[in-house]
């Protein structure tokens, strides 16, 4: 069978150019030009009721009384009756509020229906995914495992218990409480084997190298990518990666919690602001576009270095793809010229660790499939769940997607790649 | 003439309500377009596109009509200076009559039958502007 490749697995995605917030816009545009054209007949209707006592007009009625009559009828009849022009202006400004309603009660239901279905998802599959629990716990005696059943039956029980718990308030209290310091780089050379070496095509690709990147046993490893196009252009791809250290205290290891709790906020963080100095040691200069490619803490932190970069004018941050990653909190203030894809697997925990589902934007993508080995490990990682969907998301015909892929398309064309790595660590 | 109305100054009043009309037809062409470009499904969507081409409909009907009301006034312009000719035509006449009269009397039997005429022009395009 081989050559044969398997069936790409459905992909289900909200938001992006065709989500309901592109709808609402363009709702709202078309209610704009019947608002103009309104305005403009109801204007017209009023200068031509002038025309009717124009003095050479009603002067000549002496003359030719029949003609006279005849005009102003026909004129009348043209302003002010059935279906005349004051009637059509009318219309138009009636379906100028019309449609700007219309937008306003989708995007108010379909805040209702993301805020909700999470909830009401985890609720429904609960009595399942706790018997599966228990059922592990019986044969294995082991509360891990029994945990970790729960957990990759029903994801969505995440939101609920996050959210009745309100666990990004206390994750981010924890973390105010904890010294954060400042990121430290260390360049740790550059990587020129495997898909470090070569310039990415497509998404598949971006993964694959965030994985070799995670996979590095040094904590707080990232990579910031050089890419030469065709005519000397220049662009970056920055893999950031995610939690390997899951130690709540003050560490010098930039991936641990602390980095987990203001990231979810929003926050700066030593990560960051780590990712930003690797950045500027690469070279990456202010005119490059740059990606920001980021795995699970790894793509909180890139929404964020994007949010910031941009508000300071350092960089200019195009897209952001993100595997795994809660970002319902923060990818809504993403500037509009800013592009994020985020990725995840309905049976991996960590993204609804934020207790919200991403926001609707006409720039935030996301795009949600099954991969994984059903446990809560094999369910996040790049390799076993990630790298698969991003190969389903890049097969998928969604609009959506395909607009984002399109618009990202000067990436994957690169001539060469330079790929630095740096390891960023936390400083006090 | 100058305390008459301007015929001149009613074609240009006509050709105004041609261009209001021209401007409707493309509001209408321009809101139908984009309308129809409009990727909206679902019942409220059928509700707008039928109230929308009831609007752009009625555009553009409106729109003929301000043509009738450009042409009704095109043609009263018309027979304005029809009368107003009538009228040159009966001065002029008269004038040379007056002139008949004390230079070439011979002739006032000729000037008689164009003053007939004339008089015979204008009542019947002032019948015609009477509806008579």
């Amino acid at each position: 069978m081989s050559g044969v490749r398997p069936a790409p697995h459905p992909v289900s995605v909200t938001g992006g150019t065709h989500g309901i917030a592109a709808e609402g816009a363009e709702l709202r545009g078309l209610a704009h030009q019947f608002g103009t054209a309104a305005t403009d007949t109801i204007a017209a209707t009023a200068a031509l009721h002038g025309y009717l006592f124009a003095p050479g007009l009603t002067l000549s009625a002496v003359l030719d009384p029949i003609g006279f009559a005849d005009f102003e009828a026909e004129l009348l009849l043209a302003l002010d009756g059935t279906s005349g022009l004051g009637w059509a202006g009318a219309q138009c400004a009636a379906l100028d509020v019309q449609l700007r309603l219309a937008a306003a009660a989708y995007e108010a239901v379909d805040r209702l229906d993301i805020d909700a279905r999470d909830l009401v998802r985890g609720g429904v599959d609960a009595p399942a995914a706790l018997a599966a629990g228990l059922a592990v716990l019986l044969a294995s005696g082991n509360p891990l495992r029994a945990a970790q059943a729960v957990v990759a039956r029903d994801p969505q029980l995440a939101d609920v218990l996050v959210t009745a718990l309100d666990i990004p308030t206390l994750l981010h209290t924890i973390a105010g409480a904890i010294p954060d310091g400042h990121g430290a780089v260390t360049d740790t050379g550059t990587d020129a084997g495997g898909p470090a070496g070569r310039p990415p095509r497509g998404l598949v690709d971006l993964l694959r190298d965030l994985g070799r990147r995670g996979g590095d046993p040094r904590h707080g490893e990232i990579d910031v990518r050089i890419l030469t196009g065709p005519g000397g252009a220049r662009r970056a791809i920055v893999d950031i990666t995610g939690t390997k250290s899951w130690d709540p205290l003050p560490t010098s290891d930039v991936t641990s919690l602390t980095t987990n709790g203001r990231a979810l906020a929003g926050e700066p963080t030593a990560y960051e602001g780590g990712v930003l100095a690797a950045m500027r040691a690469a070279g990456v200069r202010r005119g490059d576009d740059v990606m920001l490619v980021g795995h699970s803490e790894g793509g909180m932190v890139a929404v964020n270095a994007a949010r910031h970069a941009l508000a300071r004018g350092e960089f200019t941050v195009t897209h952001v793809v993100t595997a795994g990653s809660p970002v319902g909190r923060t990818a809504g203030s993403l500037p509009a010229q800013v592009r994020l894809l985020a990725l995840e697997n309905t049976q991996d925990v960590v993204p609804h660790l934020d207790g919200v589902a991403n926001p609707d934007r006409v720039n935030v993508t996301t795009a949600s499939g099954r991969r994984g080995d059903g446990t809560v490990v094999g369910d996040h990682t790049v390799g076993s769940a990630y790298l698969p969907l991003a190969a389903d998301v890049a097969s998928s015909r969604d609009p959506s997607i395909r607009d984002f892929l399109a618009s990202a398309a000067p990436y994957f064309a690169a001539d060469s790649v330079e790929t630095h790595t740096y390891q960023i660590r936390r400083s006090y | 003439m100058v305390f008459l109305p301007d015929p001149g100054e009613l074609d240009a009043l006509a050709r105004r309500i041609t261009e209001h009309a021209a401007a409707a037809r493309r509001r209408a062409h321009h809101l139908g377009a984009a309308s129809f470009a409009l990727g909206w499904r679902g019942l409220a969507a059928t509700a707008f596109h039928a109230e929308e081409q009831l609007a752009v409909s009625g555009l553009r009907r409106a729109a003929g009509r301000l043509d009738d009301a450009a042409d009704a006034l095109f043609r009263h312009a018309g027979r304005l200076r029809v009368v107003y000719a009538d009228v040159g035509e009966l001065g002029r006449d008269a004038a040379r009559t007056a002139a008949d009269l004390l230079l070439d009397p011979a002739n006032l039997l000729d000037d008689a039958g164009r003053l007939f005429a004339d008089g015979t022009s204008l009542v019947g395009d002032a019948l015609q502007a009477f509806g008579l």
